[in-house]
């Protein structure tokens, strides 16, 4: 059987369902305005190690920025 | 109950924190941070809407402030909740300090002891200076000290509630049993009288949100809770006079005219 060359991927992407052409998070990231940081599954994601995740279907991602706290 | 102001050996000349949330617009948020002296503001982290504008406004005003951090762990239900935003406050505001909340009761928003106690022995280990949102209760605040949380922020009311002092009893008592202990107030203060009344009991600091940024003039009302924190820390390195429960004349009794040593 073929492979796909771009598989559709579904995660969670802030709490919200995305389909994603790429299961390379680094292929995401650039639709955020820095500075961010990220969460995948409930765990930090060092900057660093962004070209290392590969996402899966299912994947919980979160990625936030500095917002007003008290 | 030294008399520099530090947080895990950062000296800060002012004793009072204020929170960056709330305010009627980020201007004023801005001049209230500025007028009040503090040297030191609370944020927080949130998921990121690309389409929604204004997020890089705010990092843009507090970087301009060149303000000292303090990232919270506002909402956080779960230890590994606090964990996680812990980290990624760490990296993106490249600071250790965290104020750990985590809630357990979402009706007044009190801090949970139990997942308190557990989130901070694991973010203490992780390197992180934690600066534990919780109450007033003596041997919670004890356990928080010996696990290595050198700064506590036991709260005065609920967070934005504007109660003030609830339990003078409570917060004199962690004064007087953890003196070594950097101790901020922190939330359920609604008036500069308030943080006036915890600084003469001899906390280090207070920090606060709410009442400053929901005054009908924040920037007024930064300036007034300033002058307070300043006034009660004066007080209380003055030492107050005994109380007693009868009057004692400050003005001199003897030469007191109109009065004759024996009748005429």
């Amino acid at each position: 059987m073929a492979e796909q060359m771009n598989p559709e991927l579904s995660i969670w992407l802030n709490g919200k369902t995305e389909i994603l052409n790429s299961n390379q998070l680094t292929e995401l990231l650039p639709r955020f305005k820095a500075p961010f940081a990220v969460a995948l599954n409930g765990c930090f994601i060092a900057a660093s190690q962004y070209p290392n995740i590969v996402l899966k279907a299912g994947d919980q991602l979160d990625i936030v920025s500095p917002i007003a706290g008290g | 109950m030294n008399q520099d102001f530090n947080i895990y050996g950062a000296k800060l000349n002012s004793r009072l924190i204020l929170g960056s949330a709330l305010y009627p617009n980020p201007a004023l948020m801005q001049q209230a941070l500025q007028q009040s002296g503090c040297e030191a503001v609370t944020l927080s982290l949130r998921r990121q809407a690309p389409e929604q504008q204004g997020g890089e406004q705010f990092w843009q005003l507090i970087r301009d402030l060149n303000l000292k951090l303090l990232p919270n762990t506002a909402g956080c239900h779960s230890v590994q909740q606090a964990v996680t935003l812990a980290q990624m406050s760490r990296e993106m505001f490249q600071t250790n300090w965290i104020k750990l909340e985590l809630i357990g009761d979402d009706y007044n928003l009190q801090p949970d002891p139990v997942l308190l106690m557990q989130a901070a022995e694991q973010l203490l280990a992780d390197g992180f200076e934690v600066l534990p949102y919780c109450t007033d209760d003596l041997v919670l605040c004890k356990r928080l000290y010996e696990l290595g949380c050198k700064v506590l922020m036991p709260w005065a009311a609920p967070i934005g509630s504007g109660l003030g002092v609830l339990n003078p009893y409570a917060l004199r008592t962690l004064r007087e049993r953890l003196p070594d202990a950097t101790l901020i107030v922190d939330a359920g203060l609604g008036l500069p009288s308030h943080a006036c009344q915890v600084m003469e009991m001899g906390f280090d600091g207070v920090l606060l949100n709410s009442a400053v940024a929901l005054a009908k003039d924040p920037v007024l009302m930064a300036l007034a809770f300033s002058k307070a924190v300043q006034a009660g820390r004066s007080a209380f390195l003055a030492g107050a006079m005994p109380k007693q429960d009868f009057a004692s004349p400050s003005t001199p009794v003897l030469g007191m005219p109109f009065w004759l040593q024996e009748a005429p």
